[in-house]
């Protein structure tokens, strides 16, 4: 408590002014903008600050007692050196609270007091996100400022978690929390009278995971180094001419291309007749750019909930508390109506629809499409789609409209849209030939009788486990009936070396990657691929590189005396290059070979 | 309590090449100011770190009251003090602040020791460490250490830095306080004539080896100092018994040697001196000489 006086008496006036500041800048920011509907990349770049802030804060902190004479006066005390890094990781982890948390909180309630906008539990738990990541950087400054310089960046790894992870809400701010722990244990570790001695063996986890995990991520970054020059020298398949028959050489054709391309393999009977028909035709193209889907109570926006009555000027916004839209005039920020409907999905405001006035708009949330009419101010339900399918882009087709959800294209026909208020079925369905999360685009043009429906699948066809990009021509007939044209394999533009470049460096830690990033995430619909298995020369070269560091490592643990060799060579067996080179990292010692 | 307040066993320390502690037995016994000298580089804050737990020795043990300096509890700190050249003190804090949180963490707080040593100074409750000049902030460095009440104090060039009057007063402020007399004190430091005021014991180190462990008075005895006039070139250093260092001063040579008694004169009769006279060595010059013999300088260079 001592200790923690102290060092709260020596950092509080400058975190207090920088909090002042702090708050300052989100009133003014919160004048000019409603700060809670900002979509994640605004929520990124306030994120980005906090960490800065926090990080800062850490090195600052620690690094004044790092110094060999500084930290001798303050660990050679009676005390345990936990009970000292508590004290000052508890100021610095307070005053985080005052510089990050509550200036955020005293907006929010600024925000739910004395305006008219929507604010929501989850707005005010977004104080307890930003410290969270505050925190996180800040322990990581820390462990950069107190561990040797060889390995003080690994915190960064921690950070990059952060960034990576897909877990929304609560799962998101539980992510964190883990994150928060992880630093916490890898400080500790560091924390000690000798700092240049490797962490305890219980505590070896702590520093050794994360370190070995960035080293993955700076062998990743030399192939791109490797990339880089492929790109300059011109020869790249993203760059130069794309590989003949690849996905690249479909990526960059035009929508009729691609479509004549599809159909050029084809044995069907009406394949040279459709590909007239190709030529002749304006194709058009219908895709997303959604990457995911608005959750509920998510901390940020896939995209901003509110759309504006432009007629009535009135700015509609979504709250996640009650599920309504809530309005507010525009011109003076007065409430000015609560929508009754009550929606079963987070709605976006979504293009137009026929028969649309002025201030009207369509929300879609999930698989349903709503009309708000300005003159009734009523919700209504035009278009429902089958139970699991979301939405996720609309194309006008003349007469018709392609409705593109995560598992099916839909044809709608534009008339009972005018003629009526009722919800309308569609006329026909075509359910995708491939996964959602596979799917590069579709392009279609309108028949006599239905479409032609040409889908591409090998998005992310240079990830691991991507199974062989492909066409497939469909016709989609009026009634309904679906007629396959012809399935046309692609070829990988890129060779399983560098496909499978994050697995056979080392494929526990692209587990670990992996396990990592989705952490308390629900299963994303609009990345759903069907994994192919391992080629067998991927498995062959990773056990050979397991094998060379299990070997490597041995040797140089005997030569150097290490005690801890048997943990050290069963780590580096699993988990391969990465964890010798962080092995060595943290053994290495100046005095050398005893 | 052991035998020995600091007990080292081939203690070695290596920095990459450099050999910082090479097989340094030392054991140093309870009670009395012990001073520790040696060269920049001599490796002596390298033992300071090593027996407080701060570097891991490469090979070799030390241990400290008895405790290997491994496994040092916070009880085990508690009974050691420790001040640096730096006076390394929390800038921000005021002294009263300050006593009152030593106060808090050590136990065996002596309110009497820390009052008697801080009434050397000028130095007021209200001020912050910051405000208070190098001497003041030596003071009531000194003055936090020995309230603690240590059994063992270490003082690594606590008056490296200060003038004339900060140093008389921080040497008075240790040499006179009760405190000091009931802890073993390590003093190391550069300047013989504050060895030479309040050592009991000397300690010599060189290039991270034990050269010397004796009284200071057992020490300048070892060494002598002979002036005697050679008409031509003197004796090669080789040649010299117990050579130290030579000086040629006035036309005059001058050489420092070790453990060598009146029969040195013949010696250097033999080498055709004409005149030989032994003159009385002060700590300063014994210390000077000794370290002098194996200081590092240019192929051909004479000390």
């Amino acid at each position: 408590m001592n200790l923690f006086r102290a060092e709260w008496s020596r950092l509080f006036f400058i975190v207090a002014l920088l909090a002042l500041a702090h708050l300052g800048g989100l009133i003014f920011l919160s004048r000019m903008v409603d700060l809670g509907q900002q979509n994640l990349a605004v929520h990124w770049s306030f994120a980005a600050v906090y960490a800065l802030c926090g990080a800062l804060l850490g090195f600052a902190q620690l690094q004044t007692y790092a110094r060999p004479n500084p930290w001798l006066s303050l660990i050679h005390r009676p005390l345990a050196p936990y009970a000292i890094a508590r004290s000052l990781f508890a100021v610095g982890l307070l005053l985080l609270a005052i510089l990050i948390a509550l200036p955020i909180l005293l907006t929010v309630l600024w925000q739910q007091l004395l305006t008219e906008r929507v604010v929501d539990a989850r707005h005010a738990l977004l104080a307890l996100a930003a410290w969270q990541i505050g925190a996180c950087a800040y322990l990581c400054g820390a462990f950069a400022a107190l561990a040797p310089r060889r390995y003080a960046l690994t915190g960064l790894v921690l950070l990059f978690w952060l960034i990576s992870a897909q877990a929304t809400g609560l799962a998101a701010l539980l992510l964190q929390a883990v994150a928060l722990l992880c630093a916490l244990w890898m400080v500790a570790a560091t924390f000690k009278a000798d700092r240049d001695a490797p962490p305890r063996t219980a505590n070896l986890p702590a520093v050794a995971l994360p370190l070995s995990m960035g080293v993955y991520f700076v062998g990743l970054l030399a192939f791109l180094a490797v990339e880089l020059v492929w790109i300059a020298w011109g020869t790249h398949p993203n760059n130069g001419v794309p590989p003949v028959g690849g996905h690249n050489e479909m990526e960059k054709a035009t929508a009729t291309d691609r479509m004549l391309a599809a159909l050029a393999s084809s044995k069907h009977v009406d394949a040279a007749l459709l590909a007239e028909q190709v030529k002749l035709s304006e194709p058009a193209s219908i895709g997303s750019g959604l990457s995911r889907l608005p959750q509920w109570h998510e901390l940020t926006n896939v995209a901003p909930m509110e759309f504006d009555d432009a007629r009535r000027g009135i700015r509609f916004v979504f709250s996640h508390d009650d599920a309504r839209l809530h309005g507010y005039r525009i011109r003076d920020g007065a409430d000015a109506v609560t929508l009754a409907h009550v929606f079963s999905d987070p709605p976006l405001a979504f293009g137009r629809l026929p028969g649309m006035h002025d201030g009207d708009a369509v929300l879609v949330a999930g698989g349903r499409v709503y009309h708000y009419e300005s003159d009734t101010q009523a919700v209504t339900l035009r278009v429902e789609l089958p139970a699991g399918e979301s939405l996720l882009s609309v194309r006008q087709l003349g007469e018709a409209f392609a409705v593109l959800s995560n598992h099916a294209l839909y044809i709608f026909d534009a008339r009972p849209f005018i003629a009526n208020r009722d919800v309308v079925a569609a006329r026909a369905r075509l359910p995708l030939p491939g996964p959602y999360g596979s799917l590069s685009n579709i392009n279609l043009i309108e028949l006599v009788d239905g479409h032609l429906v040409v889908a591409t699948f090998g998005y992310a066809a240079n990830e691991p486990y991507a199974r062989a990009p492909y066409q497939t021509a469909e016709i989609l007939r009026s009634d309904g009936r679906i007629e396959l044209i012809g399935r046309r394999p692609l070829r990988f533009d890129f060779s399983w070396l560098y496909r499978y470049q994050s697995h056979w460096l080392s494929p526990a830690l692209y587990l670990m990657r992996e396990q990592a990033r989705f952490l308390f995430a629900g299963k994303n619909p609009l990345q759903a691929t069907q994994p192919a298995p391992t080629p067998y020369v991927v498995w062959v070269l990773a056990i050979v590189l397991m094998l060379l560091a299990t070997l490597l490592a041995a040797a140089w643990l005997k030569r150097r005396r290490v005690e801890r060799y048997w943990p050290w060579v069963g780590a580096c067996a699993v988990f391969g290059l990465p964890m010798l080179v962080a092995m060595v990292l943290i053994e290495w010692q100046r005095e050398g070979v005893q | 309590m052991s035998e020995w307040v600091i007990e080292t066993e081939r203690l070695s320390k290596r920095f990459g090449s450099k050999q910082a502690l090479e097989e340094l037995s030392l054991r140093i016994a309870p009670g009395r100011i012990h001073a520790l000298v040696g060269a920049n580089g001599a490796g002596k804050s390298t033992l300071f770190r090593i027996l407080l737990g701060f570097l891991s020795p490469s090979a070799g043990s030390a241990r400290v009251l008895g405790r290997d300096c491994r496994a040092l509890t916070p009880q085990d700190r508690a009974l050691v003090g420790y001040v640096n050249e730096e006076h390394t003190l929390p800038d921000w804090m005021r002294v009263g602040d300050l006593k009152t949180m030593r106060q808090r963490e050590y136990s065996g707080w002596n309110a009497r020791a820390f009052d008697e040593v801080i009434g050397h100074y000028q130095v007021l409750p209200q001020q912050r460490v910051r405000e208070l000049s190098r001497g003041e902030r030596a003071g009531l460095n000194l003055a936090l250490a020995l309230a603690q009440s240590p059994q063992l104090l270490i003082l690594d060039e606590p008056t490296l830095g200060l003038d004339v009057v900060a140093k008389r007063a921080f040497l008075e402020s240790l040499m006179y306080s009760n405190a000091s007399e009931h802890c073993t004190v390590i003093y190391c430091s550069h300047q013989m004539e504050e060895i030479e005021r309040i050592a009991d014991d000397l300690i010599v180190m060189e290039r991270g080896r034990l050269m010397s462990h004796s009284a200071p008075d057992e020490f300048c005895a070892r060494v002598s100092h002979w002036i005697c006039d050679i008409p031509f070139k003197g004796p090669e250093p080789a040649d010299i018994p117990g050579y130290l260092m030579r000086q040629k001063l006035d036309g005059l040579h001058h050489y420092f040697v070790l453990d060598q008694d009146a029969s040195f004169a013949a010696f250097l009769r033999s080498a055709g001196a004409r005149t030989a006279q032994c003159m009385p060595v002060s700590l300063d010059r014994a210390v000077n000489a000794f370290l002098a013999k194996n200081h590092a300088k240019p192929d051909g260079g004479e000390s």
